[in-house]
């Protein structure tokens, strides 16, 4: 049976590496679906998902188990993304999409929802949407941008985004209402 | 003003997050409203198209890549001291700027207390050393505090709360048939920043005239086999697997090998090991004949295709 978050947070701090290892590779995946879902850059998801780990293993001798581990590591998750700084000026742009491709262009399984049946003309509209969503969301303000991502990526509720982001359910509310909104003039605006 | 909250019920509705006695409040109104029920229709295509949006799905390549990169950061990270005036800004950040004075002199107080006690206290014994076979225990050097942590000051009564952490260096003399040596070499090849010290550890586990069969010992080596950066280290762990009896860890360890790593020695040993090893149980899956199928189709090195070829169809064949 598989040791549960508590026995592996308690043999952590007792400077157990291989559970400190154990622990990050239960929730890792998803650390990374949601910074890769936040940042446009491969790079910029790495950097978000070192930094969250790092915090979690400099903080974990003072966590004292009064709420989920899970909880904890993604409200540290959004105060990561919430003060990241992307890295895109000093080293170019790279999507993450883009490093999947890889050397040879072949790209394998990077998107989810990709329908199997889907011709190559649906694909390319499928494309430009997402592009055009994608460029519509870097420019929000990074609190709506998260909200927006938390909600509409990553499918948390709204009281849970609040817990995470630390704000009232009202403020998260408006928070994505007003990327809505503003999402509703930068479609437009493209399409026009 | 009545508009703009409408609008925003429009959303939640739209995202599904509405609460049903608001719904009707805004069903309601839209039956009056022309204009909400075109900025509806608006928001209901921006919501339409957000849902239709491809999240990125993060690759087991994309994954292992920055797992490697967060495990070369926790080394250096346990590797490395904070210098002392980081310490003490550490100390002072969280402490109002009226207090810092008072709370700075008593610090310097406490510090001094701990430096003494571990300069002179040699009974000191930190809860956190782990416990070491007393025979082979031959040198304790001095105990060297760092990492102190200011949690609490008190500058009416002089109360402080601190942490710490306290390092001694040890040195031992043990057999590889003990326990907490073992548990040592095992956190070393995992944790130790140096490749040179890496290398030497796995191949005192590896070579050891009378192997112990520890499980913690196979996981150290599975983990340095299929991780570590320095392929001289992962050759030695592989080497020292060879000794453990076949099982499903061991199995994948060496798939993982066969079919990832960008050493040929390595997947040559790799394929070898598993090819020895087929006299004894292990399980034969959709996952090997796949690895094995790729090799042969694409594995640059000759010995290589050949082998897979071989135990593919000795596979195949069973």
């Amino acid at each position: 049976m598989a040791p549960s978050d508590t026995d592996l947070i308690r043999r952590a701090q007792s400077g157990d590496a291989m559970a400190f290892e154990q622990l990050v590779h239960r929730y890792d995946r998803q650390v990374f679906s949601l910074a890769a879902n936040y940042v446009s850059s491969a790079e910029d998801a790495k950097d978000i998902y070192q930094e969250v780990f790092l915090r979690v293993y400099r903080s974990l001798p003072r966590f004292e188990l009064r709420s989920e581990f899970s909880t904890w590591l993604f409200r540290i998750t959004t105060n990561v993304c919430l003060t990241h700084r992307t890295r895109r000026k000093k080293h170019g742009h790279r999507s993450i999409n883009e490093e999947e491709e890889g050397a040879d262009g072949a790209g394998h399984g990077r998107l989810l929802a990709s329908e199997p049946a889907e011709g190559p003309d649906q694909r390319a509209i499928g494309r430009e949407i997402t592009e055009n969503i994608d460029r519509a969301v870097q420019r929000l303000s990074p609190r709506l941008r998260l909200a927006f991502t938390l909600r509409h990526v990553e499918g948390y509720r709204l009281e849970e985004i609040a817990d995470l982001m630390g704000c009232s359910l009202g403020t998260v509310k408006r928070y994505l209402f007003t990327a809505t909104r503003k999402m509703r003039q930068m479609l437009k605006a493209v399409h026009n | 003003m009545r508009h703009r909250k409408f609008q925003q019920w429009i959303v939640l509705s739209l995202q599904g997050d509405l609460d049903s006695s608001d719904e009707r409040l805004l069903d309601a109104h839209l039956e009056g409203c022309a204009a909400c029920r075109r900025d509806r229709e608006e928001y209901r295509n921006v919501v339409q198209r957000m849902t239709q949006r491809k999240p990125v799905r993060v690759t087991k390549v994309q994954l292992d890549a920055a797992r490697s990169e967060l495990r070369a950061a926790l080394r250096r990270l346990r590797s490395r001291r904070p210098g002392f005036m980081e310490r003490i800004m550490w100390f002072l950040a969280p402490v109002p700027a009226g207090l810092r004075y008072a709370s700075a002199g008593i610090l310097t107080l406490a510090l001094g207390l701990l430096a003494g006690y571990g300069l002179f206290g040699n009974k000191f014994e930190s809860p956190l050393m782990p416990s070491l076979p007393r025979a082979s225990q031959v040198e304790q050097g001095r105990t060297e505090l760092t990492n102190v942590r200011f949690l609490h000051v008190d500058s009416r009564t002089g109360d402080v709360e601190l942490s710490f952490e306290a390092y001694r260096p040890v040195r031992v003399r043990g057999n590889l048939k003990d326990d907490q040596i073992r548990d040592i070499l095992s956190e070393a090849l995992l944790n130790e920043e140096n490749a040179g010290v890496r290398l030497r550890t796995v191949s005192a586990i590896a070579g050891a005239p009378e192997f112990n069969m520890d499980p913690n010992v196979k996981q150290a080596l599975v983990y340095s086999v299929t991780h570590d950066p320095n392929p001289g280290v992962r050759k030695e762990a592989l080497k020292g697997l060879t000794k453990f009896p076949m099982d499903g860890d061991i199995r994948d360890a060496l798939l993982f090998v066969l079919s990832r790593d960008k050493n040929q020695g390595l997947r040559v040993d790799a394929i070898n090991t598993l090819t020895a090893s087929q006299s004894r149980p292990y399980g034969v899956d959709g996952d090997m004949v796949k690895i094995l199928k790729q090799r042969v189709q694409s594995d640059p090195n000759n010995y290589i295709r050949l082998r897979a070829k071989a135990m593919l169809e000795e596979v195949q064949s069973q």
